[in-house]
């Protein structure tokens, strides 16, 4: 099927610009070789969308696309909390969220590993304070690392993913 | 007559009611003490989802509705505060006590972080041998409280907050609230750059449609085909952020647009149109994947009118709606309806792809170089409302500007209505088949939650 497929596309610029360039194939290795290392070859990520804009959920949905491909190198999201090597969490708390939020929370397993991403769970990003959001809509958990920004892209994610991963014992 | 939209806002002395229609808006008063308002929801289905919003933002009671359950309030939300009279001004709502999460013996709950969502909502159904026979979605648990949050800012501070309502959305979101900001500045948009925000509108469109094709092709296990979507919308996001200086187009919609990179997003276009051509050439010949697809989870006619759908949603059980269509740029710039009849899954998925090519078709003509300084002016006050076609369909913003600052703030995202359509496309359908058919409908539950 794939070769029909290659024969009927006329996708040759597609190829050509979705090649990983040098950055990507180093990310690739390193991040590979830390998680064989030390979640043995597959790391399961959880996503709590705690309040977002959905910005930040669809960057860490692209890192499974084509060019950036992580599932190629044992990175996977889980949909059991349970089985969940760390968890990510992206938006501003709300206030209706945050039961279904600290029942996920309690049930990550030790070591409990949590990532913020995006500047909402750290600063509100532009939002203000408001009746909606839990206390002012910061995480309320206790996190390991921040990967910040407005959403934070791809590339990003995975840089400040092997900084974290480094850093881990 | 269509119900767009229906609200509440506060007035010193009275409650007023909005409620927005195709060919009029009406106005009710109510008083303060005993605030009570007739349901229109027997007429109008999709009143219901607005009425329960309106009386848990007000303390509204609405009379004759058969359905007053809580919309905006879940589980531990305090029920006796209401949170978008001017009088409540608190930050947090107290909790005198921790409540648990409550369960439901009657049904499945498919909880906020359920796989069939990327983002938090959740959903209801009632289930007999894998039949759905009662389908519901629960929405704002991720409730942001943005209505209160833009009160007392200028439109200016709000553009920030406005732009990132929904990311998927924001260039649709910024040209509702310039249109608004011209409205109160009595300005009007010079043609030129009219022509580059309709550019990153449509441009947003298609990356929409190319990431709801990916979903869809995953779905229906056309893995080839989600990998082909994926790309061109990778590709895609990376020629936004050249244009824009930002992967969903954040703050683009300005007075001020660099053009210099607009020549490399046309050699981008063009090739996508070359690949979509190809692509429907092939999976003509594709029955297995298309037939996974037809009749399922259809909307008739009758339904989309009696619950007022908009959007994709709407054309594709042959309405002939889009907010383009009104918009003399648009007709000077070879735009007409894309309209399918079947309004099943599969339907959804052509047009998405009819869409791309009407959206580059509209894009081709508005290719300019040209910019000169333009300025708003300082806007006045009064009540403003504004239109956009977003790639979900129908968005209404409205504003209420007192002394230069938003008194009120409403907006109805298409996914609003199209929440309520979900029910009717998915009852009787085989549970196997339900994340399908959630996908072909356009959510987007930050913009309904808001």
């Amino acid at each position: 099927m794939l070769k029909l497929f290659k024969n009927k596309f006329p996708s040759g610029q597609l190829e050509k610009e979705l090649l990983k360039d040098g950055e990507l194939k180093r990310l690739d290795k390193e991040l590979k070789k830390l998680i064989k290392k030390k979640f043995s070859s597959k790391l399961n990520l959880y996503i709590l969308d705690a309040g977002s804009c959905s910005g930040c959920e669809l960057e860490l949905q692209a890192l499974f696309n084509p060019l950036y491909n992580v599932s190629s190198i044992g990175i996977e999201v889980t949909y059991k909390i349970e089985d969940a090597d760390i968890l990510l969490i992206t938006g501003l708390m709300t206030e209706n969220m945050y039961l279904e939020a600290k029942d996920i929370y309690k049930k990550l397993k030790e070591p409990k590993r949590v990532i913020t991403i995006g500047d909402c769970p750290l600063f509100q990003a532009p939002f203000k304070n408001t009746f909606a959001l839990k206390d002012d809509g910061r995480n309320p958990f206790a996190s390991e690392y921040a990967i910040l920004g407005c959403p934070p892209e791809p590339r990003l994610i995975m840089r400040e993913l092997l900084k974290y991963l480094k850093k881990l014992g | 007559m269509r119900l767009i939209a229906r609200f509440a806002q506060e007035q010193e002395k009275f409650f007023e009611i909005i409620t927005v229609y195709d060919k009029r808006t009406i106005i009710e008063h109510l008083n303060k003490k005993t605030p009570a308002l007739i349901s229109i929801a027997q007429d109008y289905p999709a009143a219901a989802w607005f009425e329960r919003k309106i009386t848990d933002d007000f303390g509204i009671e609405i009379l004759y509705s058969n359905d007053k359950r809580h919309l905006v309030k879940h589980e531990h939300f305090p029920k006796d505060i209401f949170p978008m009279q001017k009088k409540y001004t608190k930050l947090s709502v107290s909790h005198e006590e921790e409540v648990s999460l409550s369960t439901n013996n009657h049904g499945v709950i498919l909880r906020p972080t359920h796989p069939y969502l990327l983002e938090s909502s959740q959903f209801q159904l009632f289930d007999k041998d894998q039949t759905i026979l009662h389908f519901e979605m629960m929405p704002f648990y991720k409730y942001r409280g943005i209505e209160k949050m833009l009160e007392g800012l200028t439109l200016e501070e709000g553009t920030p907050i406005v732009e990132r309502i929904s990311a998927t959305e924001s260039i649709a979101y910024q040209t509702a609230l310039l249109e608004i900001k011209l409205q109160a500045s009595k300005k009007v948009l010079p043609e030129m750059l009219k022509k580059r925000h309709i550019f990153l509108l449509e441009f947003e469109r298609i990356l929409s449609h190319l990431s709801d094709l990916a979903t869809l092709c995953q779905l229906v296990e056309f893995h080839d085909g989600s990998s082909f979507f994926d790309k061109l919308l990778e590709l895609g996001r990376e020629k936004m952020k050249e244009l824009t200086g930002h992967r969903f187009g954040f703050n683009s919609i300005r007075l001020d647009n660099n053009t210099e990179n607009i020549d490399n997003v046309y050699e981008f276009l063009f090739s996508l149109e070359k690949d979509l051509i190809s692509f429907e050439k092939w999976i003509e010949t594709k029955d297995n994947i298309l037939k996974k697809m037809l009749l399922l989870g259809q909307i008739s006619k009758k339904d989309a009118e009696a619950y007022g759908l908009v959007g994709l949603v709407a054309r594709c059980s042959s309405i002939n709606i889009d907010r383009r269509h009104d918009d003399n740029f648009y007709e000077k710039n070879d735009f007409y309806i894309n309209l399918e009849e079947a309004g099943d899954t599969f339907s959804r998925f052509n047009i998405r792809i009819t869409e791309i090519f009407t959206s580059l078709r509209v894009m081709r003509n508005l290719r300019t170089h040209e910019m000169l300084p333009f300025c708003m002016g300082t806007p006045v006050d009064g009540e403003y409302y504004s239109y956009v076609e977003a790639s979900t369909g129908e968005l209404m913003m409205y504003i209420s500007l007192k002394k230069g600052i938003i008194d009120r703030f409403y907006v109805r995202d298409a996914s609003f209505l199209n929440g309520l359509a979900l029910s009717l496309a998915i009852k009787n359908s085989d549970v196997s088949t339900l994340g399908l058919i959630v996908k072909s409908i356009p959510l987007n539950i930050s913009a309904i939650d808001l």
